[in-house]
């Protein structure tokens, strides 16, 4: 009975619908239990139509000023599989939270008004789903009620959000024309667009493949922690990708070390493997030493060590950064207190013009190309290369104030 | 990997991250399906015994089958089991003026004190996103300040399996490694586990309960699935709220936020 999963999100403007779209699909999937249609029809303005969003907009402070405030999730099925879909705040202010949602997901709709077009939020969202590492998106061009269903509206914001996705490295799967308020080309199709032949969003959804498995990749496999069992030192983790078994031979970063794995450790079973996504112990004969922030890999393509790399940062907490800010990096389980030495480039996140070159300080939601230098040298990967170590935070104060991938090492 | 094992295996990584983060750790566990399953994963993160409390918050109203259950559970799993209970609370219950206040006394404030005693840095939860729309909105580290109020209009980023900590001493974080899971995966991977169950979830009299907690204010559905995989079914086709029973999140509009903000679960 197993079920294929996948994680979408849903970004765009404030205002274009993202929430409403969300409620629509949950309500059409048949999702929705008994009751919710008449409270969200009550809880609404009090006309005749069910406010969609307030099936995701459950703070009070959300409902009453009509906008999302924090990302969330819900789920629905259709016959092929399951649905996570994460809501994201649309306002500029809320990009934190937009990041939060949308760093889990395994493709993403993007929402446009097809009155309003393609606007500062739709691009800031675009350039941070391509930070992110989002390859998949299916654009939906919103609210075709309000012109009636006409295609030439339709073509005209389409070619905006095609071209502005053009400029990224994510894939523009389908770009469909819908109503959601309205359900139009949700699960099924509408007499106002009767020109449209492509795919309805469930049946664009259903096309897409199940996200890439990491198992295929170089093994990484970064020490979360050491626990004793029975006078034993067993090195706990996840395999972040590739594969592993008894017996064969790990290379241990920082130290240089390699040793082959004496045994693979999950409760009540029997193993000798494991792959990537797995929760797992491993001993060792030697190595005594490991613990948390190591990183185990295949010696055939290790990571590279550095205490330098350049990256482009993209901030998400509020008050920014200034040159002489004291951080933590953190990379999988490594951590090491670090420092900006460079801000080559402070870049306006939605306009993608360059602010500023070697600028002194970083405001939120601005992207910065950085040279990074480390106190303790790291295992490191460049982005180009994909995997768990090519993607890091920031901390400021204790918080988690920025996200960043490695360019150069 | 199933997805099952998925969820699974993101539990058991972030159980151990908070261990490895904060050391001074506690398990939430009321004897429902869901911090039962999280007792469960905790077990398997540490390949049998947790090194850590698990707590019951006892608010003298539950219902008899679970105290039951609870004893024999953490007997047989060797569990070092901890009882929060506001001995004045439960005296004074029958005349709280609604379930806000009684809520809040006797299980909030119970777990306060617990917190403050035992000095915990975090707690584990086995809330989940499709529970409720406001728990839908939470993060797997959550952080809750001294008076234990949840800032949910300023929570902090989570990106890649990064989580935050806390900055002050006299905070706490809540954990929530079963945030993922649907209350349907709960009950697939209960079945596939053989975790074993308190009795009040199975039909009986054509009546059985959805969610646990206080007896007086649970109410049963209609059903006669008695075993595991007569509620799968069921769960498959019903389009009833799981929390439809319970009496505290009803009692007036955005109660659960209310609940939530103070400190709640």
């Amino acid at each position: 009975m197993d079920l294929q999963w996948l994680r979408v999100v849903v970004v765009g403007h404030v205002d274009h619908g993202k929430s409403t779209l969300i409620g629509r699909l949950l309500h059409d999937s048949g999702a929705l239990p008994e009751g919710r249609i008449e409270e969200i029809t009550r809880a609404g303005a009090g006309d005749a139509d069910p406010e969609w969003a307030l099936l995701l907009d459950h703070f009070h402070e959300e409902r009453e000023e009509e906008r999302t405030i924090d990302s969330t999730q819900a789920f629905f099925a259709t016959p092929r599989r399951v649905y996570r879909i994460i809501d994201t705040p649309g306002h500029r202010e809320f990009l934190k939270n937009m990041v939060t949602g949308a760093a889990q997901a395994d493709a993403a709709i993007l929402v446009v008004d097809v009155e309003a077009g393609v606007l500062e939020q739709t691009r800031r969202h675009v350039a941070m789903l391509d930070l992110l590492g989002q390859r998949r998106a299916i654009v939906a061009i919103n609210k075709m009620d309000r012109v009636q269903g006409r295609r030439g509206d339709f073509e005209t914001v389409a070619d905006a959000a095609r071209t502005l996705l053009s400029q990224t490295r994510i894939n523009v799967h389908h770009v469909i024309p819908i109503s959601a308020q309205h359900g139009w080309n949700l699960a099924s199709r509408a007499a106002a667009l009767s020109w449209y032949e492509g795919p309805t969003l469930f049946d664009a959804l259903d096309s897409l493949a199940p996200p890439e498995p990491l198992s295929n990749r170089p093994l990484r496999f970064p020490i979360q922690d050491r626990y004793e069992l029975n006078g034993r030192g067993v090195l706990v983790g996840r395999v972040e990708s590739g594969r592993l078994a008894q017996g064969q031979t790990v290379l241990c970063l920082p130290s240089g070390e390699s040793a082959p794995i004496a045994s693979v450790e999950r409760f009540l079973e029997r193993r000798t493997s494991a792959e990537a996504g797995e929760s797992i112990g491993l001993t060792f004969d030697g190595m005594l030493e490991l613990q948390r922030g190591a990183v185990l890999c295949d010696p055939q393509s290790p990571p590279k060590m550095a205490r330098r790399i350049e990256a482009n940062v993209f901030w998400l907490a509020a008050g920014g950064w200034a040159q002489g800010d004291s951080l933590v990096l953190r990379c999988t389980t490594q951590e090491t207190p670090c420092g900006i030495e460079r801000l080559q480039r402070r870049i306006n996140s939605s306009t993608l013009e360059v602010i500023e070159t070697d600028a002194q300080r970083l405001e939120p939601t601005e992207v910065g190309h950085v040279a990074l230098t480390l106190e303790r040298p790291i295992a490191v990967e460049e982005s180009a290369a994909g995997g768990p170590l090519a993607r890091f935070v920031l901390l400021k104060n204790q918080t988690i104030s920025a996200g960043g991938t490695v360019t150069r090492v | 990997m199933t997805d099952l094992d998925e969820l699974e295996n993101k539990s058991i990584y972030l159980i151990r991250e908070a261990y490895s983060r904060f050391r001074r750790i506690a398990v939430l566990w009321s004897i429902g399906k869901d911090s039962t399953t999280l007792v469960w994963l905790c077990r398997k993160a540490f390949f049998g015994r947790p090194p850590f409390p698990i707590v019951h918050i006892d608010t003298g109203r539950k219902f008899k089958e679970i105290y039951a259950f609870r004893d024999r559970d953490a007997a047989e799993w060797n569990l070092d089991l901890r009882i929060a209970r506001s001995p004045r609370a439960i005296e004074q219950a029958p005349s709280f003026s609604d379930k806000l206040e009684c809520c809040t006394e006797l299980k909030t404030n119970a777990l306060r004190r617990m917190i403050a005693e035992l000095k915990f840095d975090a707690l584990l939860l086995a809330i989940r996103r499709d529970e409720h729309g406001i728990r839908a909105k939470e993060r797997f580290f959550s952080p809750r300040d001294s008076e234990f109020r949840w800032n949910y209009l300023d929570q902090p980023a989570e990106l890649w399996d990064q989580y935050g900590s806390t900055a002050e001493a006299d905070t706490h974080l809540r954990i929530h490694p079963l945030l993922d899971w649907r209350e349907m995966d709960v009950w697939r991977y209960v079945q596939r586990e053989k975790i074993p169950l308190v009795s009040l979830y199975f039909a009986r009299n054509g009546r059985r309960y959805r969610s646990i907690g206080c007896e007086c204010c649970c109410a049963p559905v209609e059903s006669n699935a008695a075993t595991i995989d007569e509620i799968i079914e069921e769960l498959r086709t019903t389009r009833i709220a799981e929390r439809s029973g319970r009496a505290q999140d009803k009692e007036q509009t955005y109660m659960m936020q209310k609940l939530r903000s103070l400190g709640y679960m």
